[in-house]
């Protein structure tokens, strides 16, 4: 094998780390740039899914440490009393997790319900997004949860999307977790 | 816990198959997979590539990255790590194992630039980001099972192709085209696997 | 050795190049990238699902690919041969991570209907493959236009793509619905298999058009990325000549084979 002189290693090991070095500083930069209207981007898409969620309040504050979700929020109206509450929870779907976030008043009646992230099948599972089946869920707080049926439903009761009976069950399951942590909140003496 | 790694060995084989479902290593699927023995030699690399990437870039993003507010880079640092890795593991094996080198060597460089091997290294971060349980050793298993699957369809279509030439095909059709239209069928069978993993492990 | 094949090989394109115009125009039809180099597969089986993702990832991958092109044209004469892959995948991962930050700042909704495809552009044979076959052989100008019509020609296979998976698939265009209610929708043009069908239905329509214009049945280049700079492995050439060596000599060996 021929040797190698240092300086043909050097010099590529040089000029490499020059490009490495120039890149990240103009990374760091456009960071620097775009972060704040990242994070503002995310604060207006959260704010926007909680007003569906929850469209009686006005403002939404973050709830530290209820067991259950991965985040939860007390929503205020414009005079600040608190009118309901916004629950984040997960549940597994056919293809995988399923966010929900169900927004549920103080009047024991469920708001709304969005579907924050999912990985259903496109044309089947993934019609949990639309309107048809989420506004099912609109309705009083049933004693044991909300129940999956195939046929006409009644009170307490959601009709299962055509060909996708797991993905309304994970939508259910997700929706009757924020329920339990409703109730969790409300036996603590509500708000605090 | 076993079973939970159990059931993302199985997903990351069937349901959520790098190749067939999630459209990640493309390339050599359709360009390695025409002979058996190349299409078993460049899974091989690939399964070993994977998990030693995800190994080394998890720690990597989460105890330097994160903490130093630097997770923006990960793109960049992730590509690299791949690159520099892939490059000390041809070294490696080329100077201590010669026979390993002489069958996976050739397919090393190319890794590289596969989209599956970034992506599985990227995916688990997403995941894990998703999911508090989720784990290192979730992610090293996510990773050996992707590597799995990508096998499974490579090795698979394999055996498709070798069955495509003696076949007759229309003209225009002939090569990629024909090719595409198998990989597509072979897609459908893997649809079948959706839910069947939750189903098998009652979780 | 290298860097005397470098300067004839430039000296020819120079020659070659017939206006830049020709320069921008191949990548749009001649050369397009998804059909005719069988480039960046990956992404156009998997985000063509609708076609606003379509357009979304084809400007996303031509701002990479006319950034990195440039740059990669103005230091030709600075990276060593012997670092530029790595070279250039840490100027295309630069650009891409830029790129991925301002689609987070000002275009989420892209950013989520991409997911991880995004930072994969990164990967894109493409980009790398026209860093290697073009930009690091020719000056600045022709790079950036050959990265844009490539830019071009890969958006418009997308949007393509997206258009008749999207319209098969759910009914719509854009989102809007065309055929609700007359037809039922066939769902699994929008699932993983019906990417593949789609792309080889093109592909082979591509053939036959191409044939027909040039009077001679000269198929797509060869499976996969052979065009790549990585791809080299795939001919008994790349073994002798180690790794790295010329996709573009090894690769019409590989096709030879496969027509047969």
């Amino acid at each position: 094998m021929k040797r190698i002189k240092p300086s043909e290693v050097l010099k590529p090991a040089l000029i490499l780390f020059a490009i490495c070095l120039i890149v990240t500083a103009l990374l760091a930069g456009t960071n620097l740039l775009t972060q704040d209207a990242i994070a503002a981007q995310e604060q207006q898409k959260q704010d926007e899914s909680c007003r569906v969620a929850l469209p009686e309040a006005e403002t939404f504050s973050t709830m530290e440490g209820v067991e259950g979700t991965s985040a939860a929020y007390e929503g205020q109206n414009a005079a600040g009393d608190t009118v309901g509450w916004v629950f984040v929870t997960e549940s597994k779907g056919y293809g995988g997790t399923m966010r929900v976030m169900t927004g549920i008043n103080s009047e024991e009646k469920v708001t709304g319900v969005v579907i924050l992230s999912h990985d259903e099948t496109p044309g089947l599972g993934a019609n949990a997004e639309k309107d048809s089946f989420r506004n099912q869920y609109q309705q009083n707080v049933p004693q044991d949860g909300f129940q999956v049926v195939k046929s006409e439903p009644s009170d307490g009761e959601i009709q299962a999307m055509t060909g996708a009976t797991i993905s309304s069950n994970a939508v259910t399951d997700a929706v009757n977790t924020a329920l339990d942590c409703y109730r969790t909140l409300q036996s603590k003496g509500g708000a605090q | 816990m076993i079973k939970g790694l159990i059931a993302v060995f199985l997903a990351a084989i069937l349901t959520e198959n790098y190749v067939l479902n999630k459209f990640l290593g493309i390339c050599p699927f359709l360009g390695v997979s025409k002979k058996l023995n190349t299409a078993a030699g460049m899974s091989a690399a690939v399964i070993f590539v994977m998990v030693l990437a995800t190994a080394v870039t998890w720690p990597i993003y989460y105890y330097l990255l994160v903490p130093n507010d630097l997770a923006y880079l990960q793109t960049i640092v992730f590509i690299l790590i791949i690159a520099a890795l892939v490059q000390l593991v041809e070294t490696v094996l080329k100077k201590y194992m010669p026979p390993l080198y002489n069958s996976l060597g050739v397919y090393l460089p190319l890794i590289t630039t596969n989209c599956a091997v970034l992506g599985v290294t990227m995916l688990v971060i997403e995941k894990a980001t998703a999911d508090a349980s989720y784990t290192y050793v979730y992610a090293l298993v996510n990773a050996f099972g992707a590597g799995v699957g990508f096998m499974v369809a490579m090795v698979l279509f394999a055996g498709v192709r070798e069955r495509l030439e003696a076949c007759d095909v229309p003209k225009c059709l002939r090569g990629l085209p024909i090719t595409l239209v198998a990989a597509s069928l072979v897609a459908v069978s893997f649809l079948g696997f959706q839910g069947l993993v939750d189903g098998l492990l009652g979780t | 050795m290298a860097d005397k094949t470098a300067t004839t090989q430039e000296k020819q394109a120079d020659k070659k190049q017939g206006g830049l115009l020709s320069v921008f125009t191949k990548g749009i039809v001649k050369e397009n990238p998804v059909l005719r180099l069988v480039l960046g597969t990956c992404p156009t089986l998997a985000i063509t699902t609708a076609a606003s993702n379509a357009i979304g990832m084809g400007i996303a991958a031509t701002l990479v690919l006319v950034c990195s092109n440039a740059v990669i044209s103005l230091l030709r004469r600075v990276i060593p041969d012997k670092v530029r892959i790595p070279a250039y995948i840490t100027i295309i991962a630069g650009f891409v991570t830029i790129v991925q930050m301002l689609v987070k700042a000002y275009a989420p909704d892209i950013d989520q209907a991409l997911g991880i495809y995004l930072p994969l552009i990164v990967v894109n044979c493409i980009i790398l493959g026209r860093a290697e076959m073009y930009a690091s052989k020719n000056s600045v100008l022709p790079s950036m236009l050959d990265g844009l019509g490539m830019g071009i020609g890969f958006t418009a296979a997308l949007l393509l793509m997206g258009i008749i998976r999207e319209f098969l698939g759910t009914g719509c265009i854009f989102g809007m619905p065309l055929t609700a209610g007359i037809v039922e929708p066939i769902l699994i043009f929008i699932l993983p298999p019906g990417g593949f069908f789609v792309f080889g239905m093109l592909m082979a329509l591509a053939n036959k058009l191409s044939a027909k214009l040039s009077g001679e049945s000269r198929p797509a280049a060869g499976v996969g990325c052979s065009a790549c700079p990585m791809a080299a492995h795939c001919s008994k050439q790349a073994q002798e000549k180690g790794p790295s060596a010329c996709p573009s000599a090894a690769a019409p060996e590989k096709e030879g084979g496969d027509k047969q």
